[in-house]
């Protein structure tokens, strides 16, 4: 390689990123907490829209109610800010309807998988091809922290002030469970491989579906051992363990100290996405003639 | 190119008589790599502490200057300037879009 | 790709009333249905699932009422006209999401097949207690558009309006059909594709948001910014601003909330839609909607022949009330009697806008009510 010999110097301070033109920057800095990884993982969300082949005007985010749901006005796309819980089926009505939108929802734990559980599964069941990224911070967070269904057992939220008395969600087997295509789980302290499972969910057809665990300092951290934004990051890099292969089954997260994380790429099958099915449906049934009244 | 490995450039006494074929770099005594140059956008940082903690080659710093929002944000370590590798660490670990780096050519 | 396809052939039929809204839906361009079984609205979806396919359309089952209507805004965004329908139950479950296509100004319609409540009630037989609901239903304040159909013909004509009125309003609108009108079977011109006029919502060209912002509400009908036409309008379930972010500010809860207040209650006289029935010279009428409109009538024409000057106001358009059809009437009449298989909804505006005396002939959910029981309330009036 033949680059000039260069050198280095101090740092520039600027007025603008490269990447401001895929987000709304007037609007920044983005009202989550130092620390937090979700504005990581909207930056590896960025980053995949770059890599992408897709037209950016074909690219859509949807997301719910929640500290992740802030993410969709952040970015300057075709976004929605929708009702708690209800971000999947309205994606899927909107990608029925133009199957070549890329549809990418957006949303946290609380919104996704408590709330939004029955919308989750039965989208992964009818493998309706959009992306879903959930972040797990293991809390609701927006709300001031209190425990959700991936809250593990035993961690201190205001709701839970005397220690969760319910088990989690397992929510890479859950979803791989109900039909997905495509899951993984990573953490916000893996940035690369958060945006590359970003770009594979952009490229393959069917339900994909990535959880990324999240720091939360000021709720879950503080209550329980991870009172700094960097302590949950340190967990992570100590104790995450990237298995691709993974049991499903064993694999749930408990954010105990002296706990391994499990984090990779598990699932990457196909078999064919809702949206084919329905073209196939409509293609077949094309006749003019209406049955009797 | 023959086979004999002896004559093939670069290749080690020690390393023919391990039974391994290895090769050194031909100008191994004065390695080249990529040069980056920091760029931060203080008023967005939040003194998350990620850039700095993350950098591999740790020449981040927290600074004295406080923005708007009252956090510091990092600068680049005295004597370090020429020890940024633009591998992007920061620029993908913050959460604000607030620092990035762009590639300043290679080492001499 | 939602392409335009074959409705039925022009003609007169003997239809049940629930597969002519089907049918009607068509020939109004609905393209995508997402929605949930419930009794006695079911047949609309089968109907529906037979024919929006053979049209170039989908039908499709959401897991429940609260996703299909997430799905039917989705849909709206993404350029299709959107329906669903339901029941008492399922439209309980609807009313989050009714307030996020109000909020989000997305046309869809929404068809209530009402059955007896409360709760599941009894699902095969006949109500009217959901008229209330289909104002107040979503929390906060929704000024709602509601049709109430009184014959199989006129659940087919007003499907159609409901879907004009949705585009042009750019709002979800009712039709509060029951289940004597959902299930009975009469006769229904079905027009030529060409007599049957269509209305299209405003799309937002890119280029509009170069000269101004997207919620700007210059005019009470702003243009749609439509899924993968360039626009990227950040589209808010929260109270947002002229630039579509969130906001807390008071002066942007008075404009956002003006702004869709003011878009169906400051053109309610074109809205709304009533019959008079030989009110020249009333001097008591009944007030009445959906398929007890019929018992109604035949109660007005026994009054007639019993001496009793009697005539039928009937609400075509329950929301936005017709507040100053009723006044009107109220000043040349005696009083008003008010006949609904409920326990009085429909009541209270008439009462609130009336000049005269009103009374309720109110009817436990499950049957319709008799034309007797409501002739006896006329003469109890006139006495």
């Amino acid at each position: 390689m033949n680059a000039p010999a260069g050198t280095g110097g101090p740092e520039v301070m600027v007025k603008a990123h490269p990447k401001d033109g895929f987000i709304r920057a007037g609007r920044l800095p983005n009202i989550w907490c130092p620390g937090c990884g979700i504005g990581i993982v909207l930056g590896a969300y960025v980053g995949a829209l770059e890599k992408s082949v897709i037209q950016i005007d074909k690219q859509v985010c949807v997301s719910g109610i929640g500290c992740t749901g802030r993410v969709s006005g952040y970015l300057n796309l075709d976004s929605y800010h929708t009702t708690h819980g209800r971000a999947i089926p309205f994606a899927t009505g909107l990608s029925i309807v133009k199957p070549d939108l890329e549809v990418t929802v957006f949303s946290g734990d609380g919104d996704l998988s408590t709330i939004g559980g029955n919308h989750l599964i039965h989208a992964a069941r009818r493998n309706v091809d959009i992306n879903v990224i959930m972040i797990n911070n293991l809390n609701y967070g927006m709300t001031g922290g209190q425990h959700g269904a991936t809250t593990p057992l035993g961690a201190k939220t205001y709701t839970t002030p005397y220690g969760n008395a319910e088990a989690p969600f397992n929510i890479p087997a859950l979803v791989s469970a109900a039909g997905a295509s495509f899951v993984a789980r990573w953490t916000a302290l893996h940035v690369s491989q958060v945006q590359r499972a970003i770009q594979r969910m952009m490229e393959i057809e069917g339900f994909a579906f990535l959880e990324v665990l999240s720091p939360c300092p000021p709720t879950f951290g503080e209550f329980n051992g991870y009172p700094e934004a960097l302590d949950m990051m340190n967990y992570f890099r100590d104790m995450a363990v990237v298995d691709n292969g993974a049991d499903l089954s064993k694999i749930g997260v408990t954010a105990h100290h002296e706990d391994k994380v499990v984090v990779g790429n598990f699932i990457d099958r196909r078999r064919p996405s809702y949206q084919e099915l329905l073209g196939k449906l409509q293609a077949d049934t094309r006749t003019l003639e209406a049955p009797p009244p | 190119m023959n086979g004999s490995s002896s004559s093939v450039a670069g290749t080690t006494q020690a390393s023919v008589a391990s039974g391994l074929q290895t090769r050194e770099p031909i100008a191994a005594s004065r390695p080249r790599r990529p040069v980056g140059r920091v760029y931060i956008i203080p008023e967005r940082c939040k003194e998350c502490k990620y850039c700095w903690t993350f950098c591999p080659p740790g020449i981040l710093e927290l600074s004295d200057e406080i923005n708007a929002g009252g956090y510091h944000h990092p600068r680049v370590k005295k004597g370090r300037e020429n020890d940024c590798t633009n591998c992007g660490m920061c620029s993908r670990i913050c959460p604000e879009f607030a620092i990035f780096t762009m590639p300043a050519g290679t080492t001499p | 790709m939602i392409r335009s396809g074959q409705a039925m052939d022009p003609g007169t039929y003997f239809m049940m009333g629930n597969f002519a809204c089907v049918e009607a839906a068509i020939l109004a361009g609905c393209r995508f249905y997402a929605g949930y079984p419930i009794t006695p609205s079911s047949e609309i979806f089968e109907r529906a699932c037979v024919r929006f396919p053979q049209v170039g359309g989908f039908a499709v089952e959401i897991e429940d009422e609260i996703g299909s209507v997430a799905a039917l805004i989705g849909a709206s965004y993404a350029g299709a006209k959107a329906m669903t329908a339901t029941s008492g139950p399922g439209f309980s479950l609807m009313m989050e999401n009714i307030g996020l296509a109000y909020i989000m100004e997305a046309p869809i319609v929404l068809v209530n097949v009402q059955r007896a409540g409360p709760s599941t009630g009894i699902a095969t037989l006949v109500g009217q207690g959901d008229m209330m609901q289909a104002k107040w239903g979503s929390h906060s304040d929704l000024e709602t558009i509601a049709y109430c159909p009184s014959s199989v013909q006129e659940f087919f004509d007003l499907t159609i309006q409901a879907f004009n009125t949705a585009e042009k309003y750019r709002t979800p609108v009712f039709i509060m059909a029951d289940q004597v009108v959902g299930m009975m079977r009469e006769k229904v011109r079905i027009p030529p594709a060409e007599e049957v006029s269509v209305e299209q919502r405003k799309t937002m060209d890119p280029e509009m948001l170069k000269a101004s912002p997207p919620f700007d509400y210059l005019d009470d009908f702003m243009p749609m910014p439509i899924a993968g036409t360039g626009c990227h309008v950040h589209i808010e379930t929260s109270t947002h601003d002229s630039r579509g972010y969130p906001s807390t500010d008071h002066s942007v809860s008075e404009s956002m909330t003006g702004h869709l207040a003011r878009k169906v209650h400051g053109h309610a006289r074109e809205i709304w839609k009533w019959e008079e029935v030989m009110l020249d010279d009333a001097e008591t009428a009944v007030v009445a909607y959906g398929s007890t409109a019929r018992s109604a009538l035949a109660a007005v024409k026994k009054a007639r022949s019993n001496g009793i000057k009697a005539g039928l106001l009937r609400l075509i358009t329950a929301w936005p009330f017709p507040d100053e059809v009723v006044d009107k009437v109220s000043r040349k009449v005696n009083n008003l009697v008010v006949a609904e298989v409920n326990s009085g909804q429909m009541l209270h505006p008439v009462t609130e806008f009336s000049r005269c005396p009103v009374v309720g002939v109110n009817w436990a959910p499950g049957t319709l009510l008799s034309p007797d029981t409501i002739f006896d309330a006329l003469e109890a009036v006139t006495r």
